[in-house]
């Protein structure tokens, strides 16, 4: 979060700069391109965050892991010996288990195997659906923005230079 | 009792103690160790120090205006031990804002306590090597607590991202590394304390013994020092933690961004 120069960014009707920013990102959680594990299983990693917000519910935990498509069979695994797929989608169902308003993803399917990459991005699309999750997918793939998105803006040098829906978005757009 | 020969006597006595480090000098020089110009200096700037600073003390002892001096050293050594300790943090932005008041707060309260109980007499030459020991542990326990936050907040930088991605707050998310910062520091602070007149016998005590006290009573004596600065060192290690949080988080909880520049 940084404070911009000009203009604002409006979440949930504030600005985002007037929030307490621990309280902001319980709301809108960033699923960063590195997946990082805690130390412990994989619901451990799972119900980290819930445990310190005092809200740890086995079920939010199975929830937000079967939305990944991962068997519950991998509650009990040693998160840190997951293959980096794996890892991804325990650290989406990470920021699943706080029911967010919003899902910033950066480069979600990065280090994804291109067998799996259909069923993540398909994944992540049902999920999105089914909890009425808006999701702001941040990806250097032209198609798979036209794939997954309502909507696509287009950054360059910092600036969005175009928003439009994915069959109007034209190659030449793209930088 | 106390040191059994006159000052002349003890400039004899100097100079034949220092026989054995000539030697080693000369057997360095031989050997080509390399450490004898090193070690030559060390010895003329550490004897120098200590003579300058018994000069100073026989002044300070007869002089009336020693409460003025004692808050002078007071402050010198606040101050020095701040900006010694404060380069253990590369790169963070005037960490003596950091150390100077950790070293100040463990070491003050140590101080006031062994006031207060009347184990230290308000006389200089009780104040002056108490709080010597009081300001050098807390300075050696800032270091090292800052050192090691310092490697486990880089080393961890991505949990850390991850952590307060998931609305987790900044003192959540360095509660773990403040922990093993702390207990880090005090390691050494605590293993001389369990081998405390076993493999040395500590300066204070020394010093009482060598001066003629009870033995019993250098002991007790030592333990209330001891107690007095482990528990004030304990107090730099949380202070530190605490007041390095402002300078590793911005005011929005991000990582700072000096902790990546290598």
């Amino acid at each position: 979060m940084i404070e911009p120069d000009s203009g604002s960014i409006i979440f949930d009707q504030q600005s985002i700069i007037n929030y307490v920013p621990s309280e902001l990102r319980r709301d809108l959680v960033l699923v960063p391109q590195e997946s990082v594990m805690f130390p412990g299983t994989v619901e451990e990693n799972i119900g980290f965050s819930l445990k310190v917000h005092n809200l740890f519910n086995e079920k939010i935990v199975k929830k937000s892991l079967s939305d990944t498509g991962l068997p519950k069979e991998f509650l009990s695994k040693n998160a840190g010996q997951l293959s980096g797929g794996e890892k991804k989608r325990v650290s989406l169902a990470r920021a699943l288990a706080l029911s967010p308003k919003m899902l910033l993803l950066d480069e979600p399917t990065t280090g994804i195997d291109p067998k799996n990459l259909d069923t993540v991005e398909k994944r992540i699309l049902d999920f999105s659906k089914q909890r009425n999750l808006t999701v702001l997918w941040v990806t250097h793939d032209v198609e798979q923005a036209k794939r997954v998105s309502n909507r696509i803006a287009n950054i360059k040098d910092g600036k969005v230079t175009t928003i439009t829906t994915p069959d109007r978005f034209q190659w030449g757009e793209a930088y | 009792m106390g040191i059994p020969y006159t000052p002349l006597e003890g400039v004899y006595i100097l100079l034949a103690t220092s026989s054995l480090l000539v030697l080693v000098i000369i057997l360095s020089f031989y050997k080509k160790l390399g450490i004898g110009r090193e070690f030559t200096y060390a010895i003329i700037k550490g004897g120098g120090q200590l003579v300058l600073i018994a000069l100073f003390l026989s002044y300070l002892f007869q002089t009336n205006l020693w409460i003025f001096l004692i808050w002078i050293l007071l402050i010198t050594m606040v101050l020095v031990g701040g900006y010694t300790s404060a380069k253990r943090a590369t790169h963070m932005p005037q960490a003596f804002q950091v150390t100077t008041p950790a070293i100040l707060a463990g070491a003050t309260l140590a101080l006031l306590i062994l006031a207060l109980s009347r184990a230290m007499p308000l006389q200089p030459q009780y104040i002056i090597p108490l709080a010597g020991m009081a300001f050098g542990n807390s300075m050696s326990i800032c270091s090292l607590s800052l050192d090691r936050l310092m490697r486990e907040i880089k080393l961890n930088r991505t949990g850390i991202e991850s952590m307060l991605s998931l609305g987790i707050s900044s003192k959540q998310a360095i509660q773990e590394y403040n922990r093993l910062s702390i207990r880090a520091a005090l390691i050494p602070t605590i293993d001389r304390l369990k081998t405390l007149g076993v493999i040395f016998i500590p300066g204070a005590m020394a010093g009482l013994l060598i001066a003629g006290t009870d033995p019993l009573v250098a002991a007790e004596y030592q333990i209330i020092v001891y107690l007095m600065i482990v528990g004030g060192g304990i107090i730099t290690a949380m202070a530190v933690t605490f007041l390095s949080r402002k300078k590793i988080f911005t005011e929005y909880e991000q990582l700072a961004e000096w902790l990546y520049e290598d």
